[in-house]
């Protein structure tokens, strides 16, 4: 399956999805003009991807300084997806990263951590310099 | 609840009770679109919480917005204060600045210029006056007798001697180009950029006739105060100094004495009427 790498696009975050090493990244801010239209090939990627998954193990990185509430809803659709995959005994390693010094972002990530059942969910914090 | 047909309620929550009731009911399990009524339904509840999250990672971030909105405009508020507070000792740094420049150019006691100043002015104006080809006057004064006037009244009255003579040289000039300094002592010093000897000599009568009206009674002075008066007057040119300027100056001052004191000297005159006197001093 060939890797999905998106960057430098205004508003919207990095998007680097590694089906070799099974590292799926998205970093940076996001709010894109049209949130569903970026994402599209993204969740198409990443439905296509944890249905051909066996046994190996995937790390997913969500390393978001901002995003807007389309981005939002979008995750949750991300997680609902990773997490049904789970629930059929894939291994699937969802890392919040934020940032430490922002007290909102761990409870962003825990609001997105409440839907997961099956995933294992981790909030990371992260120091950023300056 | 119902309405000709559609259900209406009052709230997501409501809805949601009353389809988990009705799809609790054996009865309808057997109906064919069952499945996908629960799935409509399922995929309902969970929009419906995603959504109160979404709300609610909103609400949050339009919290951190107001309060870092809030942030910056204090801290532009405290920057704005800090910048006037600099602004106003900048100001008082300038005053306090002219007013050390004032101190260390005036003489403490009579307001005038003093030495230092004089020397600095004199040389502007010389070169000034070189740039122009303009004539340079300089008067100079001596109060006549100041030392027997201090021992006879005290050095209280002989301050107060030396203050009304400046003030009535000071009256005596006219143009805020011309000066008058504390040259030292009971010495004083006019500087008159622009003038020839007329004009240096209009300005020595008007000074000694200022002079002759000081009345200084109420320190029990009984004589009058007389000053005597040299003046000079050049033309700047190439390689000189002011030096020769305020050298002939002070030869006509100590003629004004040797004759007698409470005169007027010029020193072109001396050149005529006294010629060889130079070889006296």
């Amino acid at each position: 399956m060939e890797n999905l790498y998106i960057k430098n696009v205004l508003n919207a975050p990095d998007i680097l999805l590694d089906a070799d090493n099974h590292i799926l990244e998205i970093k940076g801010e996001s709010y894109p003009e049209n949130a569903r239209e970026f994402f599209s090939p993204v969740v198409s990627w990443i439905r296509e991807y944890v249905n051909q998954l066996k046994d190996q193990q995937v790390t997913v990185n969500i390393e978001l300084k901002y995003f807007n509430s389309s981005t939002a809803k979008i995750l949750f659709n991300i997680f609902n997806m990773l997490d049904k995959e789970a629930g059929k005994g894939k291994r699937i390693f969802i890392n919040w990263i934020y940032d430490k010094r922002n007290l909102n972002a761990v409870e962003y990530g825990e609001d997105f951590k409440e839907d997961i059942e099956f995933a294992v969910f981790t909030l990371v914090p992260k120091e950023y310099s300056a | 609840m119902h309405n000709g047909g559609n259900m209406i309620f009052d709230d997501e929550d409501q809805l949601i009770a009353h389809v988990e009731n009705v799809l609790k009911d054996e009865n309808h399990i057997k109906n064919p679109l069952y499945k996908e009524y629960a799935a409509l339904f399922n995929g309902y509840k969970r929009l419906y919480k995603q959504f109160s999250r979404i709300l609610k990672i909103s609400d949050r971030q339009q919290i951190e917005l107001k309060e870092s909105r809030e942030k910056i405009s204090r801290c532009n508020y405290e920057l704005m204060r800090e910048i006037q507070e600099r602004k106003r000792i900048e100001e008082e740094l300038k005053l306090a600045n002219a007013e050390l420049e004032r101190m260390a150019s005036i003489d403490g006691l009579t307001q005038v210029a003093n030495r230092r100043f004089f020397d600095e002015y004199i040389r502007i104006q010389w070169t000034s006056m070189f740039r122009k080809k303009s004539p340079l006057s300089l008067i100079m004064c001596d109060i006549d007798f100041f030392k027997k006037f201090n021992d006879t009244y005290g050095h209280a009255a002989g301050d107060e001697c030396l203050k009304q003579v400046a003030n009535a040289l000071q009256r005596s000039v006219m143009r805020p180009i011309d000066l008058v300094a504390r040259y030292g002592g009971e010495e004083f010093c006019v500087v008159l950029p622009d003038t020839d000897c007329n004009g240096a000599y209009f300005v020595a009568k008007r000074i000694h006739s200022e002079i002759g009206q000081l009345r200084l009674n109420h320190l029990q002075v009984k004589q009058p105060i007389t000053i005597s008066i040299g003046f000079s007057w050049k033309l700047p040119c190439k390689g000189s100094s002011p030096e020769c300027l305020l050298a002939e100056a002070d030869q006509a001052l100590y003629q004004a004495k040797m004759q007698g004191r409470n005169r007027i000297i010029a020193y072109h005159d001396l050149q005529q009427t006294t010629y060889g006197i130079e070889s006296c001093n």
